[in-house]
């Protein structure tokens, strides 16, 4: 591992690719840990799924019937099944490896979603300022009151499960997480408003909306994408949380859900260690991968950061 | 406004208390708009539950009363809840600060949600509040001692902190169950103290404290590693503050620097203390729900699979209450505790 670095570090210097951004990320060790492990489980998931069996509610490949026979209940790992089955012959695996694969898929939504809206209301109430900014940012204050998990079961657990679509849930994980992400751009925003560069875009004729693109938004984007990398951890967070209490998607099978089994088909009590010690394990991996990754893109992006490293 | 109040501090506190009546009457709408607006109609699927003894027959719930719907419509009319929702919440509102909140459709005997709340708010209490004080005391040590010390310590026990502090509480929750309980049988499999009446006798505490070990030792240790991180970050960033390089500049030595940038570090602390102690009355849902301890955050678990609405909202607006309650306190300790806004040297917006 420290041999790797040193000659990454050694062939950046060799063709000044330390001096570029990229090369000033990919000598960051908090970087290079973090994406190589969440690379590694995006791949796990992908592989995975070619050797899992296609359908996780099918057991009739290998029970042979629809019904749960006794004896296909409760199986320790074997090649066959590399986690072991669950209480309806289920294979865990195969859960964990779709499972994975759907919840990142709401992740990307979910974090898609609230960092759009965050940066939208970020820009208007940091350029603009006014009543719009006292509007924007008193409701931010208010929402970031109250604990955004507790509203967000709130919100799922009013949506009759019928209606309950892995769509659905990223929609509403986007629109409970975007207070706190609206902050910081319209923070970051408000540092440059009053920056020279912006008298001279007002004094040569440039709309408000031509500034806000074509000004500001280059220089907040590194931030944007910061806070893309934290509300998809946050994401995943919150689906696995919902989706463990029993109130995340029906018609997918996500990393809470495959919780939500285990705790509930008493695996803990059969003594299955594998099985909930390995899907916890991925959801950990995830979750500090993608804060490493965050640590490192922070410490390229915004150095003065460097003392500090604030905990995401 | 013909009068100006003088004194800094009181204008801050007022301004403060008004903000904050004003965010909790717009939680309490919120809160009460929302399953309203919402399908699914919680009284017709407890009627129906109780009627065909829960089972669903196979032509509805008419084929076992053929006058149902006109005894909906009467349910309707009495509770007043054919009018329109901006119309229902006022009496719904007084009757919340009179302590009425209405019925919990979850059980059969519809018992009062204010009794539900209070049976389980003390256990709650009892496991939440130890181990809030218990991770916040020995986080602010452990952070502040890495972030004097420097060097390889804080860099290995940061990662180490930050690591701990990702852990899922109740994926923790499940390993310690299958360790000390699966494999060691050291502690019962489920938090509720069972066969026993609530008192204050010692079997009884001691069967809680049983109960309470592991949840307990999990969200104290997840609590060490966040309180910590933040500790760390407030005390190097006093550390680079222009007061601390001018007393260093002094002469005064590196432990009389530590005192003075653990004692600022800890204004932001103590307030986000208040605010998680306010967050403390919803209970903590998973870890209480897989382990069954009975606090609010398995009532909580309860009321939202049956659909219970009532329940919902009353416990929601009762979370939100302390809630903020505890912001507001919140921004009165850091006001006392910052010179600069006790003196009105600097105004604090909003």
């Amino acid at each position: 591992m420290k041999s790797m670095f040193r000659s990454l570090a050694l062939l950046s210097r060799l063709t000044y690719l330390r001096y570029t951004l990229l090369g000033e990320l990919f000598t960051n060790r908090r970087f290079v840990v973090g994406f190589t492990i969440f690379i590694g489980l995006v791949l796990f998931s992908y592989i995975g799924s070619l050797y899992a069996y296609p359908d996780p509610w099918d057991i009739s490949i290998y029970v042979g019937s629809t019904i749960c026979a006794y004896e296909y209940r409760y199986l320790p790992p074997s090649l066959g099944h590399p986690l072991g089955t669950d209480q309806g012959c289920r294979d865990i695996f195969t859960w964990l490896v779709v499972g994975l694969k759907n919840s990142l898929y709401i992740a990307v939504i979910a974090a898609m979603i609230s960092t759009t809206i965050a940066t939208i209301l970020g820009l208007i109430a940091g350029y603009r300022g006014g009543l719009l900014d006292d509007i924007i940012n008193f409701l931010a204050n208010f929402l970031m009151v109250i604990p955004m998990f507790i509203v967000l079961l709130m919100l799922v657990s009013y949506i009759p499960p019928e209606a309950r679509t892995s769509l659905l849930v990223a929609i509403v994980i986007g629109i409970t997480s975007w207070p706190g992400p609206a902050r910081v751009v319209r923070s970051m925003v408000m540092q440059h408003r009053s920056a020279d560069y912006i008298d001279i875009a007002k004094l040569t004729n440039f709309s408000t909306i031509e500034i806000i693109l074509k000004e500001i938004l280059p220089n907040v984007a590194s931030y944007i994408f910061l806070i893309y990398i934290n509300s998809f951890s946050q994401a995943i967070f919150a689906e696995v949380g919902i989706g463990a209490l029993g109130y995340g998607p029906w018609d997918a099978v996500t990393l809470g859900r495959t919780f939500n089994n285990i705790i509930g088909g008493g695996l803990i009590f059969v003594g299955a260690w594998w099985s909930f010690t390995t899907v916890g394990l991925v959801v950990v991996m995830l979750s500090y991968s993608l804060l490493l990754v965050n640590l490192g893109l922070q410490h390229v992006f915004n150095p003065r950061l460097k003392l500090t490293y604030y905990a995401v | 406004m013909g009068f100006q109040i003088k004194h800094p501090f009181a204008r801050y506190v007022i301004r403060k208390a008004m903000t904050y009546t004003i965010l909790w009457f717009l939680a309490t709408f919120i809160n009460f708009l929302l399953p309203r607006i919402m399908p699914g109609d919680p009284i017709r699927r407890f009627i129906e539950r109780v009627y065909t003894m829960g089972q669903a027959p196979s032509g509805g719930v008419t084929q076992v009363i053929p006058e149902f719907e006109k005894y909906m419509k009467e349910v309707e009319r009495i509770f007043g809840l054919d009018q329109p929702p901006i119309l229902q919440f006022p009496t719904w509102f007084t009757n919340f600060l009179h302590g009425d909140w209405g019925f919990s459709v979850s059980y059969m005997n519809l018992p009062p949600v204010k009794d539900l709340v209070l049976q389980a708010l003390p256990y709650t209490l009892t496991l939440l509040l130890p181990s809030l004080a218990v991770s916040w005391v020995v986080g602010n040590y452990l952070g502040a001692y890495l972030a004097l010390k420097g060097g390889k310590a804080d860099k290995v026990g940061l990662s180490v902190l930050q690591f701990i502090a990702q852990l899922p509480t109740y994926w923790l929750l499940i390993i310690f169950l299958f360790i000390f309980y699966v494999k060691l049988r050291w502690v019962p499999p489920t938090g509720r103290p069972s066969f026993m009446i609530p008192s204050l006798t010692w079997e009884y505490i001691r069967e809680l404290l049983k109960c309470m070990a592991l949840p307990l030792t999990t969200l104290t240790t997840v609590g060490i590693g966040g309180w910590s991180i933040g500790m760390r970050a407030y005390v190097i960033y006093q550390l680079n503050s222009d007061y601390i390089k001018y007393s260093k500049s002094l002469g005064l030595p590196q432990r009389v620097l530590g005192r003075y940038a653990f004692r600022n570090a800890l204004i932001p602390q103590f307030t986000a203390f208040a605010i998680n102690f306010g967050g403390m009355f919803s209970g903590n849902l998973l870890v209480e729900m897989i382990y069954g301890y009975p606090g609010m955050g398995a009532l909580l678990a309860t009321v939202m699979s049956n659909l219970d609405v009532f329940a919902m909202q009353a416990i929601f607006t009762f979370t939100a209450t302390m809630l903020l309650i505890a912001n507001f306190v919140a921004d009165i300790i850091y006001g006392i505790l910052d010179p600069r806004i006790r003196r009105g040297i600097i105004e604090v917006m909003t």
